[in-house]
């Protein structure tokens, strides 16, 4: 040791807190190499604890002035740290310099050296994070954009052959064999298309194209007798609109579900399976009264309700259930009579002749379990509902519905012995009979129908 | 003493971000020009598409599409798909009966041969079922004759391809390979 040029003292707390006096062995040998020829040549290391914990006694005594190389925190990964790399980097210097003989005066430039070297270490460690960052994060974006735009061009595809669908869907089926099979390869090649662009962007196509290529496609499996198909496809339609519906609940979406199972219950109709039917009429009463809790606005759905109510109403009268028929009927009514009060003045003839109807079916039901107030009442309603729609506006089939259920009426009340009431009932049918055969918008057989009430009815009053 | 960041540290940044960019950039279009291969020419139809094997193309004949190897004819090999509005027989069962029967061939001396009908078979290609069938000497005397046909909510399809037995190791393999890719769109 006394050979040596200089003495490296490591301090760390455990060393001078040796409980053995291990302590004494580092003054002695500080005190030994004090008295050789490099007395001088001390360098004490600060290894861990606080940089300005206590030196151990030998070396704060001979040497109080002492410079303290601070290497603490050098561990495994150090390098890694630019900030710890830098100030180790700095105080290895100090360490260093000395053991290799530079002079003092020369320290400044081997730091300055020192310094440009962690600054291009540093340069270099940061430019390539960002290099990684830049690359990375710009071919991700550029994917990501080619991926928008592919996705997007499908989106506009899918929403001009979805269109395209729709416009076809909405085309008359027409007589001619030629324009009905163009309008079915329209709508069928439109739908092929949308599931493969719907497949390749991994979109779900809107729900109006969606419904209709399924039911299109049910009518296909219908004629050509694949039955079970049919009802699978129809299945379908009605899940994807209620899924729809239930995750974006809107007003698309519902009038789908509507569409959906309207257009089932008269497949079921069309195969003549009365159960499936009314259970599927059921379905549809009940979806047209939940949606229309959550959009009170729309006269569609009021609408889907009494078409399902109606028919539930004609297929319990063709059961010979007439209490249950009649309450159908009347709830028909109600929903119809909604409609047309949301309508308002949009409310069409057509509709109104169809509440008449109701309440006229309504009111027979009510005849035939020998409740003719009943019946009368009902009767009245349906009349009242004839001024929904001006007198004088032509409406042959509203003249028809009102005429016919004054001949109920015109029935009933002679039954009743009622002459004045009868008396006037047959003068209102004679007078819409009149309006329905001078009418040029009534059909013939309209009027045909309309000449036999009218032939009836002057029987019946000339027997009297 | 201690200076603040100078001109090394800079420049080491810019040499090494604008290395890091070329090299990475470089390496991941390399990988990918290596690792995704050109698409193949698809063929499409209103209701199908397949890849074409190089070289093939097709047109429309009538109603007919009508594909056809590269080079002059007359050709060894040929593919026709015919797509028709479904009727009451076109179904899978009555496409697999149809394609039991052995056909009769005519040959360039006017004399009628039955084909040897090789298998029958049911195939899902992507998510439609599809009847395959090989008949020998079906359509042309020395032709082998793969069929494959399907239907769907409305459109029979009925793809024939046709190889001449002396070369079938050239097309046989091509032939698979597009008819592997039919997809048909309807879901």
């Amino acid at each position: 040791m006394l050979a040596s040029r200089y003495l490296l003292v490591v301090v760390t707390p455990n060393a001078l807190a040796h409980p053995d006096h291990a302590g004494d062995w580092m003054a002695r040998e500080a005190a030994d190499f004090a008295a050789g020829a490099n007395a001088q040549n001390v360098i004490a290391v600060r290894g861990a604890g606080e940089f300005n914990d206590p030196l151990p006694d030998e070396i704060r005594t001979r040497f109080p002035n002492i410079e303290i190389v601070d290497l603490r925190g050098a561990g495994r990964f150090w390098r890694l740290n630019p900030t710890r790399a830098g100030h180790l980097g700095s105080e290895k210097l100090k360490l260093v310099a000395p053991l290799l003989g530079i002079p003092f005066d020369a320290m400044p430039v081997l730091r300055q050296e020192e310094e440009r070297r962690q600054q291009f270490r540093m340069g270099s460690v940061l430019g390539a994070t960002l290099g990684v960052l830049i690359s990375v994060s710009g071919l991700s974006i550029f994917a990501l954009e080619s991926r928008n735009q592919a996705v997007r061009s499908l989106e506009d595809s899918m929403f001009a052959t979805g269109s395209m669908v729709l416009l076809s869907a909405g085309l008359p089926t027409g007589d001619d064999d030629a324009e009905a099979r163009t309008r079915r390869l329209l709508i069928n090649q439109g739908c092929d298309l949308i599931d493969k662009l719907s497949s390749g962007s991994g979109r779900k196509p809107q729900i109006a194209e969606l419904v209709t290529c399924r039911l299109e496609r049910a009518r296909s499996r219908e004629n050509l007798g694949e039955q079970e198909e049919a009802r699978a496809q129809y299945d379908e339609a009605i899940k994807l609109a209620g899924e729809r519906y239930a995750r974006l609940p809107r007003a698309d979406a519902a009038d789908r579900l509507i569409e959906a199972r309207q257009a089932y219950a008269e497949y079921l109709a069309r195969q003549h399976d009365r159960a499936a039917e009314e259970a599927q009429y059921g379905r549809l009463r009940d979806d047209a009264r939940r949606l229309a809790a959550d959009l009170p606005d729309r006269g569609e759905l009021a609408r889907a309700a009494g078409e399902a109510l109606g028919q539930l109403g004609d297929l319990l009268r063709g059961r010979n259930e007439p209490a249950q028929a009649g309450e159908s009927y009347d709830e028909a009514a109600q929903a119809v009579r909604k409609e047309v009060s949301l309508e308002a003045d949009k409310a069409s003839a057509q509709t109104v002749a169809w509440l008449v109807r109701l309440h006229r079916l309504a009111g027979e039901q009510h005849l035939q379990l020998n409740d003719p107030d009943g019946a009368a009442d009902r009767f009245r309603r349906a009349l009242d509902a004839r001024g929904l729609i001006a007198a004088d506006k032509p409406a042959p089939a509203l003249d028809w519905e009102a005429a016919f259920t004054q001949a109920r009426m015109f029935d009933l009340e002679r039954g009743r012995g009622n002459g004045p009431a009868a008396a006037s009932a047959s003068a209102e049918v004679l007078s819409a009979v009149a309006r329905i055969l001078e009418a040029a918008a009534a059909t013939p057989d309209l009027k045909g129908r309309a000449t036999q009430l009218k032939t009836w009815i002057e029987q019946q009053l000339a027997a009297k | 003493m201690r200076t603040g960041l100078g001109s090394r540290f800079l420049l080491s940044l810019l040499m090494t971000l604008l290395a890091t960019v070329i090299i990475l950039v470089g390496a991941g279009y390399a990988v990918t020009r290596l690792a995704v291969q050109q698409p193949h020419d698809p063929f499409r139809t209103g209701s199908f598409e397949f890849d074409l094997a190089p070289g093939w193309w097709c047109e429309l004949e009538g109603t007919e599409y009508v594909c056809n190897p590269p080079g002059k004819p007359p050709y060894s090999a040929i593919a026709i798909m015919a797509v028709k509005e479904r009727g009451n027989d076109d179904n899978l069962q009555a496409y697999e009966a149809h394609l039991r029967q052995p056909q009769a061939a005519t040959d360039q001396a006017g004399d009628s041969k039955l084909s040897v009908v090789s298998y029958v078979k049911r195939v899902r290609l992507g998510h439609v079922e599809w009847v395959e069938a090989l008949q020998l000497g079906s359509e042309i005397p020395n032709y082998h004759t793969y069929y494959l046909a399907t239907a769907t909510s409305y459109l029979g399809i009925l793809v024939t391809m046709s190889v001449h037995q002396d070369r079938e190791a050239t097309y046989v393999q091509q032939l698979q390979d597009m008819m592997s890719t039919l997809n048909v769109y309807q879901h």
